[in-house]
């Protein structure tokens, strides 16, 4: 009996015991396998994270390859505490790493506990190494990337700056931001239950597109001594601020633009070179001139009367400084003659000098990039009742540079417009944009806005001006070093709140370029309200002219004529073909034609913006490039002879103008479809047919 | 010797080694800088271990049966000692002996099915009488069960009751009688929960995680979680996430979840068999006892290791409410495994008595 009940309850004891067990296994059947893809997903889920792998920021080139803005990894500490007591432990370890008095982390930093927070993303190497041997628990560190400047003092209005986040907040790296940053990547990270990573464990989703670099237009080189020199000059003589642009005459690349402001500071947001407008006063009397000589309305030689220092014109009186007699127009202008210049831009008329002023580039926005660029404006030289009659006394005042407000980037376009033959440039600061390897994705070329003058007004005016520094008004800038040729500016300061001027308020400026025999660099500087000497030949001048004689010292090579224009020597033998590219198209001519080249233009005048083959490739066997040419006389491009060039040079002429083609048969091309002179639109296809018939020296060359 | 039982529960230690060290090493090195700093103890308290139970199998147990009273008192003042002794994760369970730390609740449970096997074999006691059974039984388990209770330790003192009155229901006590001892148990347990809310918010959790794990708290779900992300096959030996700090206690209470991620529900079945079997021999074991001594010492050992087995994977499994109670043979910590050795070497012990019923 008693066996039994024992027996009994064994048995029941193993019955629940069993049930117990198949619920077990019933629950790890229904967790493991019915939902262990969603119990699975959870906890993948909550054991990875993913964050941004940041792109690696495009450098920033100088013109000769000088890196001006790169990266460097710098050591960035955190804060991430599990409780209390290890975040009184980071204050005072805090206090102690920066040498601080006790409490001093308290106050700065507010942490918290288990809350991310950075304490310094810029941490010095050395004390980097005392946190990382003294592993503080709850105190980090990681590796970020910086941005650094090269040459921290050069050019920092120009390039700007990054936020700490390396998203760019000023000059070249806000406005060319999307170039510069690339596309973050994402990484999955091992994560644990508490805070760590494991950064061991980590896979790329997607991987980070490095930023593409730029390669400025300008010359590093240049803009230090520019700095320097207009640092010295604004402190020397008392200005408030100063301004200076420097351009390639050929090509309008901006090789050099500045900013000082003589408050102790100096830090621009903006590049007053490009922001801030201002009444030019006399510099302004090159481009009057410029009207006039084009226009044909004066003879070299004829005597303007001069009037002795005042001239009555309408119900007000012009003044010269120094009363003058007859002056021929090269004296008014040596001599900055108000009533010289003024009488003769009256023949001109109010009408021509205003759009003379617009053709200069004066009223308009180049959009060089950079942010703030200003517009400047004219003022339409008008009067009467309705403003509809052209003002005798306003054109006057226009012609000297007042009642129209520039910056000192439009002075300097203007002027390498004057230097190069008449060709207004649009100033550029961007060279070519290269990807991380290296490859070049974009490459600015010349962009001519119009012709402006003809070569020998440009020419004439180059001479006016040189007499300014030989025996004019800016005899302080005459240089042993290097020929300058230029004008001086000395403007009273227009009041803006007062209308009129303020009084013995000056802007002196002086506009030029350098070597005058083959004009390569055009300047403009720019003093505000220098005193007490406020005269801009004696002021601007001179810093023009220690930065030219600078600039000139370190780069003779660069300054003497190019042979390829000048070179009188016919045997010269060519390496290649020469570089043709923003000359003027008669120019270009005459010096092919010295080296027994022909070139194949659409146009007799104008800018050569392309050519093929390029600089310094092979000449075809019959000597011919095509050029395309930049002609602001025509609305639309319009195709060229292509009869006589070889087949490659003829495609790579209709790739240049996108136009759809088809050849027939190979050599030289023997006609062509349409004719020349056709008009280039979308629509336009080209048919060429060729031969290897009539000249034999080509007939190697094969399609490839 | 039951050979079989003694291979069995030697695969269940090599196992329990080797989820220990794979279980704990990130946490090992995180804390104590080394990733074998829990391989090491628990290595050290495997001797340790092997050496009482090597004592224990030799020893003949029936003759020194008298002293388990003597010893159920020692025991009741090693219970008494844990609370001068310092809090360890807000719970006096542990008497610190040097280097040492022991747990006398374990101790407590052993002695308690010796004592019991012992009392309730002596021809003097009629346990048809309640006042038999009643006396002495209920104030010196019961005041042991209470010191426990007070550490806190609810899970300890849960498993020595049942497993104490399992022993009494085999043994042939009267159920109503058994009723005398398990109700007033059973109303002190609701009254403390449900009138004075001790430990209430993890019976609500607890209710809730029995429907859908993911609602439990925190350990609950991620229990269910690691489980599951192990599936058939499992993650694979070491290559586990949730030991990273997202499960708790993955080496030792919930070592079964840990395993269970990494060898998948396969590994588990293979855990779960050995364990049956160990019981099986057990009780196999104990039917084979040539006197009610034997029988009430082999199934009585067998009793603690089964409830311990079911309530820790009932736990795991978000089937019972959480309580800390390790896994035998596989959870870190020595008393446990001290425990549950001495436990196969008491059983081992048995199965080479003289007069074991041949069948």
């Amino acid at each position: 009996m008693k066996i039994d009940i024992r027996k009994q309850r064994l048995i029941a004891l193993c019955v629940i015991a069993s049930l117990a067990v198949l619920a077990l296994v019933y629950r790890l059947v229904d967790i493991q396998l019915l939902h262990g893809k969603e119990y699975s997903d959870i906890a993948i889920k909550q054991s990875t994270g993913r964050m941004d792998i940041a792109a690696e920021r495009g450098i920033i080139y100088d013109r000769t390859g000088r890196p001006l803005a790169i990266n460097i990894i710098k050591n960035a500490l955190f804060a991430q505490a599990a409780d209390q007591k290890e975040i009184d432990n980071i204050y005072s370890y805090l206090d102690r790493l920066y040498g601080k008095p006790s409490g001093f982390s308290l106050r700065k930093y507010d942490l918290e506990v288990n809350k991310f927070q950075w304490i310094d993303r810029r941490l010095p190497d050395d004390l980097a190494d005392r946190v990382q041997s003294d592993t503080i628990p709850g105190l980090y560190i990681t590796k970020e990337q910086a941005r650094d400047y090269p040459f921290p003092d050069v050019g920092r209005q120009l390039l700007g700056y990054t936020d700490i986040d390396g998203k760019g907040i000023a000059g070249v790296e806000y406005s060319f931001d999307s170039i510069l940053a690339g596309y973050a990547g994402q990484l999955e990270y091992l994560r644990d239950g508490q805070r760590n990573t494991y950064r061991l464990r980590e896979f790329p989703l997607i991987q980070p597109v490095p930023g593409n670099s730029i390669k400025l237009t300008l010359d590093w080189y240049l803009q230090e001594i520019v700095e320097q020199e207009l640092k010295a000059g604004v402190i020397e003589h008392n200005a408030l601020e100063g301004s200076a642009v420097f351009i390639d005459c050929a090509t309008g690349e901006i090789l050099a633009a500045a900013d000082f402001i003589n408050d102790g500071k100096n830090e621009a947001v903006k590049l007053h070179a490009i922001s801030n407008v201002f009444e030019p006063g006399s510099v302004f009397k090159i481009f009057t001139v410029a009207g006039v000589l084009d226009a044909g309305l004066v003879n070299l030689n004829e005597k303007i009367y001069c009037e002795n220092g005042a001239w009555r014109i309408g119900p007000r009186t012009l003044h010269d400084d120094h009363g003058q007699g007859w002056l021929t127009p090269q004296e008014i202008i040596e001599k900055s003659s108000n009533i010289g210049t003024a009488k003769m831009a009256l023949r001109l008329g109010g009408k021509s000098l205003y759009d003379t002023a617009h053709k200069f580039g004066f009223g308009m926005r180049y959009f060089i990039g950079l942010p703030g660029e200003a517009s400047g404006s004219v003022s339409k030289p008008v009067s009467g009742k309705k403003n509809d009659e052209w003002s005798a006394f306003n054109t006057s005042a226009l012609a000297m540079g007042h009642s129209v407000s520039v910056t000192a980037l439009q002075l300097a376009a203007g002027i390498a417009a004057v230097a190069n033959g008449g060709n207004l440039l649009r100033p550029a600061l961007i060279k070519s944009i290269s990807d991380c390897s290296g490859n070049i994705v974009k490459k600015s070329s010349i962009d001519a806005i119009s012709h402006v003058i003809k070569p020998e007004s440009s020419s004439l005016l180059r001479q006016f001006m040189r007499g300014v520094v030989e025996r004019g008004t800016a005899q302080r800038v005459k240089s042993d070093i290097v020929a300058i040729a230029g004008k001086t500016g000395t403007a009273e300061v227009a009041d803006l709140v007062h209308g009129g001027y303020k009084k013995n308020k000056f802007v002196a400026s002086f506009l030029g370029f350098f070597p005058y025999e083959n004009p390569k660099i055009a300047g403009v500087i720019v003093l505000h309200e220098p005193e007490p000497i406020h005269y801009g030949g004696f002021t601007a001048g001179p810093i023009f002219k220690n930065i030219a004689e600078k600039y000139t010292l370190a780069n003779s090579e660069k300054l003497k004529p190019p042979k390829k224009l000048f070179a009188d020597n016919k045997n010269i033998t060519l390496e290649g073909a020469p570089d043709f590219v923003g000359c003027e198209i008669s120019l270009a001519m005459e010096s092919a034609a010295h080296n027994g080249i022909s070139l194949i233009g659409n146009s007799e005048k104008g800018i050569i913006v392309w050519q093929y083959p390029p600089a310094g490739k092979k000449v075809p066997g019959n000597n011919k490039i095509a050029v395309v040419i930049k002609d602001d006389s025509l609305s639309m491009p319009i195709l060229s002879n292509l009869t006589g060039l070889n087949v490659r040079t003829a495609m790579a002429m209709l790739d240049y103008h996108g136009i759809v083609f088809e050849i027939e048969g190979s050599g030289i091309v023997q006609n062509q479809e349409p004719p020349p002179g056709t008009i280039i639109d979308s629509v336009i296809k080209c048919r060429l047919i060729c031969s290897n018939e009539l000249i034999n020296e080509d007939s190697t060359e094969e399609l490839d | 010797m039951d050979k079989k039982l003694f291979y069995g529960a030697l695969c269940l230690l090599v196992i329990g080694m080797v989820m220990v060290y794979s279980s704990s090493s990130v946490m090992a090195q995180s804390r104590h800088g080394s990733q074998i700093y829990f391989l090491q103890r628990q290595l050290m308290w495997l001797i340790i271990a092997l050496v009482a139970g090597w004592v224990v199998a030799k020893a003949d147990l029936k003759k020194y049966s008298a002293y388990s009273v003597p010893l159920i008192f020692l025991t009741l003042i090693m219970l008494a000692l844990v609370f001068i002794m310092p809090a360890r994760n807000g719970s006096h369970r542990w008497l610190f002996l040097g280097p040492f730390s022991i747990q006398p609740s374990e101790i407590f449970k052993l002695v308690v099915i010796y004592y019991l096997a012992f009392s309730l074999s002596q021809k003097k006691r009629n346990i048809e009488h309640w006042r038999q059974v009643v006396f002495p039984y209920a104030p010196l388990i019961g005041s042991g069960i209470i010191l426990i209770i007070l550490e806190p330790g609810l899970g300890s003192a849960l498993t020595t009751a049942l497993t104490a009155l399992t022993i009494l229901f085999l043994a042939g006590v009267r159920v109503r009688h058994l009723a005398i001892l398990i109700v007033p148990l059973a109303g002190l347990a609701s009254f403390m929960v449900f009138v004075l809310g001790y430990k209430k918010a993890r019976v609500i959790d607890y209710l809730s995680a029995v429907e859908n794990p993911l609602t439990g708290s925190y350990q609950v779900k991620q229990a269910a979680l690691t489980l599951g992300a192990g599936n058939i096959f499992g993650v694979g030996l070491g290559n586990g996430r949730q030991k990273l700090f997202f499960l708790p206690y993955p080496h030792t209470d919930f070592i079964f979840a840990s395993i269970g991620e990494e060898l998948g529900f396969v590994g588990l079945l293979v855990i779960l068999s050995l364990f049956a079997f160990i019981l099986f021999r057990g009780i196999k074991i104990a039917l084979f006892q040539p006197d009610k001594f034997g029988y009430l010492l082999a199934m009585g050992v067998t009793l603690t290791l089964m409830i311990a087995i079911l309530i820790n994977i009932g736990v795991v499994t978000s089937l019972l409410p959480t309580t800390g109670i390790p896994l035998p043979f596989l959870s870190y910590g020595g008393s446990a495994l001290v425990v549950s050795v001495v436990s196969v070497a008491v059983l081992l012990n048995l199965s080479q008595r003289k007069g074991m019923i041949a069948r």
